[in-house]
Parts: structure tokens; C-alpha cells; sequence
């Protein structure tokens, strides 16, 4: 091959060459090192040209000149020739960038519709193609609130497409007058409609209030998908600019490529920002000005135009309208999703890239000044750790895989679900003796889970699995002195003449079995305090290291588990059921509307704005409340109980009171006093939640937890005191319905469902175990295989997911 | 306009009494860093006065030999001056002056800094600022044909064809004229960028 021309290095260096000239010179280039020098040269003076391009000229110069030049407009009458005597023309609406709009009349139908002209020039210059892609998108993305495409024609060249006539406002001018609460339910429709067409692979690219119209009945139809790009199929490589000015995002600008949902999500953001300042972010008239400040400036923060805008809600839209695509919610799903949280009184984790930046900066400044006072004694040293405590919290909030882990999916609660039947498998293990076992066996399975468990979450943290790893090595922090308990039992490691915990075996606490006689102590599975402590030591050191990792929620949780697991100890030794059961239901009752009193005052203050008092007394009264309605509904059930299974037992009011009634019918109002319990708990949460302030949401979330939790009591009560079928039927329908609440809870990300359902689980494993499964060493195991399985399942889904979608892309 | 090197101006600067130095380092510097301080929300008064306190503060340190070559670019240290003094700026300012010359409606983020937005806003004012002295710079060193032919084929993206009827030349030399004009500024902006 000859040395190369000027030519040729010119259109090399653009990467001009079709793929295989480019191949030869390539060949061509390791031989000749002259030639290699020019194309050096030449591809760096591109690279810098390019710099001039960019630095001189911050938009690409096409951008600019070819926004949609004017097009000559169309008649009536030139629109009924087209027509024919299909449709009858009524009157020219408008005129948009990809067409022109009547309304005609429908003579078949004897209805109205809307024709849209598509221009000439778009269509060559934009889609070179004989598809309709805006009815194929539109007739694709069939939804309530996107407007149906009922016709597509062609006549003499002039295409148009026939929709659905909509008598509407504009988005912006129907809610000019609304509170927040309909505009943000108006919202929620565009949300939706858009998010249909994310689904299907569409992108809008032209989101604006005049192309999202509002019925009389208040239903959202958005229009107008005549820029529509499918994101699967890329037809749309012609690099021009298309939207809207005002309604346009970064990438629409600069970087065509990178145009899909999150494109859509920038503008949504817009419309969230007019929706809550009723002005838009990017207000230049210019457009060269209006284009810079929607690439490079961040807006005037919605608080700050309108005080009372929700600051949550301000997150929100900040978050959508980052400047990098990657920043913003990767399409509308995941944006209503966060709205929504919003509209619940959930709490919203999101915050704009950039607000984090900013802080972080400012408290890196703020840091080196508390360095120089504690320095020159100006703050002690306590003072200074305080401090520096609260900023570290700051400047390092949850990370990512923290927040993605607060939030409820599939993968998520199979990772909860997996690692609570692993634990409880371990419990199952702890409690009994295992006594036709090999002594050497019996501790293994536990052990090896812990190990399973701490190697998976090692891991998975260094393929940067992060939400994962921590749930795997979560689950092995609190198997470890599950596991060290067992082994030191069985192994008799530090000493097992030293208990003296009320001289009861742990399997004694937990199963109810007989102290083992005197002279089996060397061989059976006994536990001291040494040993407790032991453990409790590992706990500690395990939980230290665990928080070293992550500072939030999950860790709360670990430690709620770790509280409840104490409880059940103390319920168990402390027999609190017998003297709950003693006492006399109607004494509750004295302390319930002392209850009902403090809260009720509680509330008041709270809406008097006299938080500081209001604290203490709805504390006080959500504990008498709590306490009584669930002692009610316990000794309600213990007493129809007592007075079904002995007569004698209780008070003679209340067995004739309870004469009248058959066996079924006591049988089921049992279950009634926990089911209208826990109704009572959700109708208080609902209530407290609609309430604005911080006291009113913390115990509408207490309520919330509470109430499902009460519901699931209920079946397990129905168990104990059924009979035949029905107690079967009952016994299985508790961990149905716990898995119910478990992955019911995915959609509407209701974590008490969860934990509650969680629990429920808990205690049917422990019927099965003493119905069922007694004695039987392969059903811990089992329950220990089906736990890891379950969190290989989280592991597993997001996975396949992702495959599916790179494949559908 | 006379061509020298950062670190000309930099070894001149040492000496005080050398004005014309000073002046060429003003006139390399006060656009950038002005231009910058503007963009970081100052009205166009306390702009000013913010440049003049930047290249004063520069002057002080580099002659107090705090500025060490080895340890980093002239920009990146002329940034860090350039912020702290800015920074101080829209602390001192009173409350009422808050809102920029021209009201874009980004005064809140004007007064709060964002780390990676300043040091782009800089970056983009310091290398814009360094073509535009090499393009001018590269103009006074070839012939008149050269240039327009650069600049109506590079620049302005004509079609080679078009450039080649107008300025009645070949595609080569067209090509050629680019890629002469190009090397010469590569070789310009490394001088600014040691």
C-alpha cells in the first residue's frame, strides 16, 4: 500500500473510512512510520478542534440552526380534499412541530376527532421511513390516559393521523386553581401514562402542558407522541434537535445519544417544578441562554419561589431535573414510585447528587474549623467528638445500596425472608437435644450456615453487591451465637456445671421440656452463664464489626430482632402469660381511658403547636392504649378459652354471659378480640397519618406496626384453640397468610407487613416444630437449605431481570 | 501582542518593580478569573474587586515561594486562590445584595458552592480563554490564505469544495492549511498548559 494522502489522513482521523479501508491503512500504519506520524498529528489536531468547537461554541452548531424552520400552513379546505368525505373538517386547532391539528367530524360515527397533518419535511428529514411511528407508538401504548389513535391515512403524500377528540384544558391551566393534593393527583396520571410508555420501550421527547390535556371529569390524556423515539429500535440517528425549548432536557441539547426515559424524566421534573412554583425552572427567552441554563444551571429551589412547598417534593424534583441522565430516576416508574412514597406519608429517600455535593463541601470546611478550636481549647474534647460525630453522619449518609435496601422488592424480601428461616432453622436447632444424633453432629449445620453465610457476604462485597452482602453477613451476625450457644452445649465447652440461670436447660426455656435428671448433665445440651455471656461477647463483637459497615435501618432492625429474641426469654421465664392470664380483663379497661385521655390531650397540643408537651403525653397514652386493647384482647381470648375448656375457671358473669353461644361461635369470637384489636391500630395509623406533623407520623408508623401484627395473632390463637379440620386449616393458614404479608408487601412497600409477616412465620415454625417435626433433625436442616435458597433468589432475580431487559434492548 | 510562556510570566513576576510583567499577567489572568467570579454568582463590582484580590493574594504567595511548580498546574493553583477569595466574598456580602447583575434565577445555588460545578465553571473559562489567545496568537503567525482557509474549513465546517472554490485552492492545501494552523496551536497551548 502507498503512503497515505492528505486526503485520506484527513478522513481517517474523522473516522470517515468505511470499516475495512480503515482495516488496510491500519496494516499500512505499523509499517510506516511516517505515515503513523501524520495520523497522529492529524488526530490531535482534531482533538483539539473539537476543544475549539465545544469551548467557542458550547452548543454543537447544528442544534441551533435546525430547530424546525416554519412551514407553510394548511387550509381547511386543503384538509377536507385530503380527507375526502371520510371526515368533515370543523375547524383548525393549531400547529405544533411535527404537524398540524383540526378537529373534523366523525359522519359514521357521528363523533369528533382530532386530524394531525404531519409536515412534509419531518417526516423526510427526521424518519426516512414509511412507518407511522407515532400511531404504531401511540396504538402500542393503549392507556387510559394517553389518547387512542382510531385511523392512520395517506392521500397525494400527505399523511395524518385520526384520534380521539379531547375537550380539555392544558395540564398547567387545569390545575391553575387546585390545592396540592389534586394537582399532585393530576400528576400522578401524566406519571402513569408516561410510564406505560416507558414500559413499551417509547420515549415522548415532547412532555409539555399544551400536549397534556385534562378532561372535564379530570382525567389526564396526553398527546402529541409525534417525536416519540423507540428507545429498542434507535431509528432516530439523524442527530437533530427535537422538543421543545422550555421543555427540554441536557442530553435533547447536547447529546442526542444518550436521549431515553431519564429524557423524559428531566421534563416530568419541569412539570413537577410548575406543578409546585406555577413558574418554570428555565425561564431565558433566549434560546441560546435557555439551552446553557438547562445544560449547566441548576434552578432557583422550589422552597424558595413557594415557602409552603413540601420539602420531600422538592427532593423529588430536583432529583428528576439532574443535569446527568445517570443522576435522574431512570424513567417515570421509579419517579411516581417516589411521589407516591410522598402521597403515603412514607418517607423519601431521594436527594438531588448535587445537594450532597454542595453539603459535603461546606461541612469539609466546617470540620477544619472544629479541628482549629479544639486545638486552641475553644471546645472541649467531648464537645469536639460530639460534633464531629454528627458531621460524619452528615457527610456520609446512607449510601445506595442502603437505600435501595429500605425499599421493598422481591429480591429484598426474599433476602429477609431467606435469612430469618435460615436463623429460625437455628433456633429450631437450639431448642431441642437432638439426642439420637452424633454428639459430633449436632452443632454442624449451625456452624457451617454462620460460615455459609460469612463467606457469601465477603463475597458479594467484593463483586460490590453491597445491599446483598450486608444481608448475608446480617444473617451471620445473628446466627453467630445461635451457633456458639448450640456448640458450647453439645461440645460442653466452658464448663457445664456452671448454670445457674434458674438452673434450666435453653431447651427447657424454649420447648417447655422437663429438666434433665441430675445425673445426665455431662451428656445433655445444658448452658451456663459463662457460656451466655460467650456468646452474648460474640454478639457484641459481631454487631460492633456490623456497624462499622452500615449506620442504618438494617441495623436498627438487628437490633430489634436481637430486643424481641430477649423478650421472648423473659416472657417465657418470666411466666408474664400466666399473670396476664390471672388478672381480670375489666381492670384493663380502668387503665384504657386514662389512656385514651393522655392521647387524645396528646394531639390536641401537638395541633396547638405545643409540640414539647404533646411528646410525653401521647407517649404515655400510646402505651396505656396499646397495653390495655392488647391485654383486652388477650384475656378475652384466654377467657373464652377458660370458659369453654373449664367453666369453673371463670367468672360466673361471664360463663353465663357466654351460655347462649355454640362452641363455633366462642371459637371465632376468640379470634375477634385480636382481629378488631389489630383494625383498631390500622384505622389509628390511618388517622394519625393524615395528620401533618412529626408526632402525629411517628405513631401512625407505631400503629402501623402493630395492627398487622395482631391480625396474624389472631390465626394463631384460632390454632391453639380449634379443633379437627379447622385447627389444620388454621395451623396452615398462618404461614400462608405470613407469606401473604411478606410478598404482599412489595407494592405498596408496607415494612410492617414484612416484619409482621416475619413473625407470624416465626411461630408457626415453632407449631410445626412441636406438632410436627419434634425430634426430627432433617427439618432444621431443611428450613436451614430453604433459607439460603431464598436469599440465592435475591441474588439471582435482579440478575435474570437485567439479562432480560439487555436482551429485549 | 508579544507571546510568552507561563513560566516567563512567572519568573518575572518574582522581580516587583517589573510592570510590564504585571501587566502581562493581568492580561492573561483577570478575564479568566473575572469571567469565573461571575459565574459564581458576584455582581459585576464585587467581581472585579474579587479578580483584583485573587491576583494580589497570587502575587503574595508566589513571592513568599508558596507555589511550587512540581506540585501542581498555575490554573489549578490560581483556582484555589480565586475560590477562597470568592467564597469569602459571598460570606461578607450583605443579604440584600445577594441576587446577581442579570437575575437568571440561580441565586440561591449562586451562594452555595458546589465543588465540581466551580472547578468546571474554571476549567471552562481557563481553557476557553487559552484558545481564544492561541487562535489569536496562531492568526499573526501564518498568511492570510492559511487562516481562512482553516477557519472557513475547521471552523465554520464548510464543505472542502466550497473552500476550495472560494480560496482557489486544492483539497490538499486546504487539508494541509488545518493541519498547519492546528500544530501550531497544539504547540501554543502547551506553553500555557506546563
Amino acid at each position: 500500500m502507498e503512503c497515505l494522502n492528505h486526503e485520506t489522513i484527513e478522513r481517517y482521523a474523522k473516522k470517515m473510512l468505511p470499516q475495512q479501508e480503515q482495516a488496510a491503512i491500519d496494516l499500512h500504519l505499523n509499517d510506516c512510520p511516517v505515515c503513523r506520524q501524520h495520523i497522529d498529528e492529524a488526530m490531535e489536531n482534531e482533538s483539539l478542534l473539537s476543544q475549539i468547537h465545544t469551548h467557542q461554541l458550547p452548543l454543537t452548531s447544528h442544534t441551533l440552526d435546525e430547530l424546525p424552520k416554519p412551514q407553510p400552513a394548511m387550509t381547511t379546505a386543503q384538509a377536507q380534499e385530503i380527507l375526502g368525505r371520510q371526515y368533515t373538517i370543523v375547524k383548525k386547532i393549531g400547529r405544533g412541530a411535527s404537524g398540524e391539528v383540526f378537529q373534523a367530524m366523525d359522519p359514521a360515527l357521528d363523533r369528533p376527532v382530532a386530524v394531525k397533518f404531519l409536515h412534509q419535511e419531518t417526516l423526510a428529514r427526521a424518519w426516512q421511513t414509511d412507518q407511522w411511528l407515532e400511531g404504531k407508538f401511540m396504538s402500542r401504548a393503549d392507556h387510559p390516559n394517553i389518547a387512542h389513535i382510531y385511523h392512520i391515512g395517506q392521500h397525494d403524500g400527505v399523511r395524518y393521523i385520526v384520534m380521539e377528540w379531547i375537550d380539555g384544558l392544558p395540564l398547567t391551566q387545569a390545575w391553575e386553581k387546585e390545592p396540592l393534593a389534586k394537582r399532585l393527583s393530576l400528576y400522578m396520571q401524566v406519571l402513569e401514562a408516561i410510564d406505560t410508555a416507558h414500559r413499551k420501550g417509547i420515549v415522548h421527547r415532547d412532555i409539555k402542558p399544551s400536549n397534556i390535556l385534562v378532561t372535564a371529569a379530570g382525567q389526564v390524556k396526553v398527546l402529541d407522541f409525534g417525536i416519540a423515539l423507540a428507545v429498542e429500535s434507535q431509528r432516530d440517528e439523524s442527530n437533530i434537535y427535537r422538543g421543545t425549548p422550555a421543555y427540554s432536557a441536557p442530553e435533547q441539547i447536547s447529546n442526542p445519544e444518550k436521549i431515553g426515559p431519564a429524557t423524559d424524566v428531566f421534563v416530568l421534573g419541569i412539570l413537577l417544578y410548575q406543578l409546585l412554583t406555577d413558574t418554570v425552572p428555565f425561564a431565558q427567552t433566549d434560546s441560546r441562554q435557555l439551552f446553557e441554563a438547562i445544560c449547566s444551571q441548576h434552578p432557583e429551589l422550589p422552597s424558595a419561589i413557594q415557602e409552603t412547598v413540601p420539602l420531600p417534593l422538592q427532593n423529588i424534583c430536583l432529583k428528576a431535573l439532574e443535569k446527568d441522565a445517570d443522576s435522574r430516576y431512570r424513567d417515570a416508574n421509579a419517579l411516581a414510585n417516589d411521589v407516591s412514597r410522598f402521597l403515603r406519608g412514607e418517607k423519601v429517600w431521594s436527594r438531588p447528587s448535587f445537594v450532597n455535593d454542595q453539603i459535603q463541601q461546606e461541612i469539609f470546611y466546617h470540620r477544619q474549623r472544629l479541628e482549629v478550636w479544639h486545638h486552641n481549647g475553644m471546645i472541649t474534647e467531648k464537645e469536639h467528638d460530639k460534633l464531629e460525630n454528627i458531621y460524619e453522619r452528615v457527610v456520609a449518609p446512607a449510601d445506595l445500596s442502603i437505600v435501595e435496601s429500605r425499599k421493598l422488592s422481591f429480591s429484598q424480601v426474599c433476602l429477609y425472608l431467606g435469612g430469618w428461616i435460615t436463623i429460625l432453622g437455628c433456633a429450631v436447632l437450639l431448642s431441642s437435644e437432638w439426642s439420637h444424633i452424633s454428639r459430633f453432629f449436632r452443632p454442624i449445620p449451625a456452624m457451617l450456615s454462620v460460615v455459609l453465610m460469612i463467606i457469601c457476604g465477603r463475597y458479594l462485597w467484593t463483586k460490590n453487591e453491597t445491599r446483598l452482602s450486608v444481608g448475608f453477613l446480617a444473617t451471620g451476625c445473628l446466627l453467630l451465637p445461635v451457633a456458639a450457644l448450640i456448640m458450647f452445649g453439645h461440645y460442653s465447652l466452658f464448663g457445664p456445671d456452671t448454670y445457674t440461670l434458674g438452673s434450666e436447660s435453653v431447651a427447657e426455656l424454649f420447648s417447655g421440656y422437663p429438666p434433665a435428671p441430675e445425673e445426665t448433665v455431662s451428656s445433655a445440651f445444658y448452658l451456663g452463664n459463662l457460656q451466655l455471656l460467650i456468646s452474648a461477647g460474640l454478639w457484641l463483637a459481631a454487631s460492633l464489626f456490623f456497624l462499622r459497615i452500615i449506620r442504618s435501618s438494617i441495623f436498627v432492625i438487628f437490633c430489634i430482632l436481637s430486643f424481641l429474641g430477649l423478650l421472648s426469654v423473659l416472657y417465657v421465664i418470666g411466666g408474664m402469660m400466666e399473670t396476664w392470664i390471672e388478672h381480670e380483663h375489666v381492670i384493663a379497661l380502668r387503665y384504657l381511658y386514662p389512656g385514651v385521655i393522655f392521647f387524645a390531650a396528646g394531639m390536641v397540643l401537638d395541633r396547638k403547636k405545643m409540640t414539647k408537651y404533646a411528646w410525653p403525653l401521647s407517649a404515655v397514652g400510646l402505651l396505656l392504649v396499646v397495653a390495655c386493647s392488647s391485654f383486652i384482647a388477650l384475656s378475652e381470648a384466654t377467657l373464652f378459652f377458660c370458659a369453654w375448656a373449664n367453666p369453673d375457671s371463670a367468672p360466673d358473669w361471664y360463663t353465663k354471659g357466654i351460655a347462649f353461644l355454640s362452641q363455633a361461635d366462642i371459637e371465632q369470637a376468640k379470634a375477634f378480640s385480636f382481629i378488631v384489636n389489630g383494625l383498631i391500630y390500622l384505622v389509628l395509623a390511618w388517622v394519625c397519618r393524615r395528620q401533618g406533623t412529626r408526632l402525629q407520623r411517628t405513631l401512625g408508623q407505631i400503629f402501623n406496626w402493630l395492627g398487622p401484627l395482631h391480625l396474624l395473632v389472631c390465626l394463631r390463637i384460632l390454632d391453639q384453640l380449634g379443633s379437627g379440620v379447622h385447627q389444620d386449616v388454621y395451623r396452615f393458614m398462618l404461614p400462608v397468610a405470613s407469606l401473604a404479608f411478606v410478598f404482599g408487601s412489595v407494592s405498596r412497600q408496607m415494612k410492617s407487613f414484612v416484619f409482621s409477616g416475619l413473625g407470624g412465620l416465626a411461630i408457626s415454625v415453632q407449631k410445626f416444630t412441636s406438632e410436627y417435626f419434634e425430634d426430627v433433625f432433617s427439618w432444621p436442616i431443611a428450613l436451614i437449605l430453604v433459607g439460603f435458597c431464598f436469599m440465592l433468589l435475591s441474588w439471582w432475580v435482579p440478575r435474570l431481570r437485567a439479562s432480560q431487559t439487555l436482551k429485549r434492548e | 501582542m508579544q507571546w510568552v510562556t507561563t513560566t516567563q510570566i512567572l519568573d518575572d513576576l518574582k522581580f516587583s518593580d517589573n510592570s510590564v510583567a504585571w501587566k502581562t499577567f493581568t492580561d492573561h489572568f483577570y478575564p479568566v478569573i473575572l469571567a469565573f467570579a461571575k459565574n459564581m454568582g458576584l455582581s459585576s463590582a464585587d467581581a472585579e474587586d474579587a479578580t483584583q484580590e485573587t491576583i494580589i493574594q497570587f502575587l503574595r504567595l508566589y513571592r513568599d515561594n508558596r507555589f511550587q511548580r512540581e506540585k501542581g498546574h498555575l490554573s489549578h493553583w490560581i483556582f484555589g486562590v480565586a475560590r477562597n477569595v470568592i467564597r469569602d466574598f459571598i460570606k461578607k456580602r450583605p443579604k440584600e445584595y445577594s441576587v446577581p447583575d442579570s437575575c437568571t434565577r440561580t441565586s440561591f445555588w449562586g451562594s452555595v458552592p458546589d465543588e465540581k460545578a466551580i472547578l468546571h465553571t474554571w476549567m471552562t473559562e481557563w481553557q476557553r480563554v487559552i484558545l481564544s489567545r492561541c487562535l489569536s496568537r496562531v492568526r499573526c503567525e501564518v498568511d492570510e490564505k492559511t487562516y481562512r482557509a482553516f477557519n472557513m474549513y475547521a471552523l465554520e465546517q464548510q464543505p472542502v469544495k466550497a473552500v476550495c472554490e472560494e480560496l482557489d485552492m486544492t483539497p490538499n492545501a486546504v487539508y494541509i492549511a488545518k493541519n498547519r494552523v492546528l500544530t501550531k496551536m497544539r504547540e501554543l497551548k502547551r506553553c500555557y498548559d506546563e
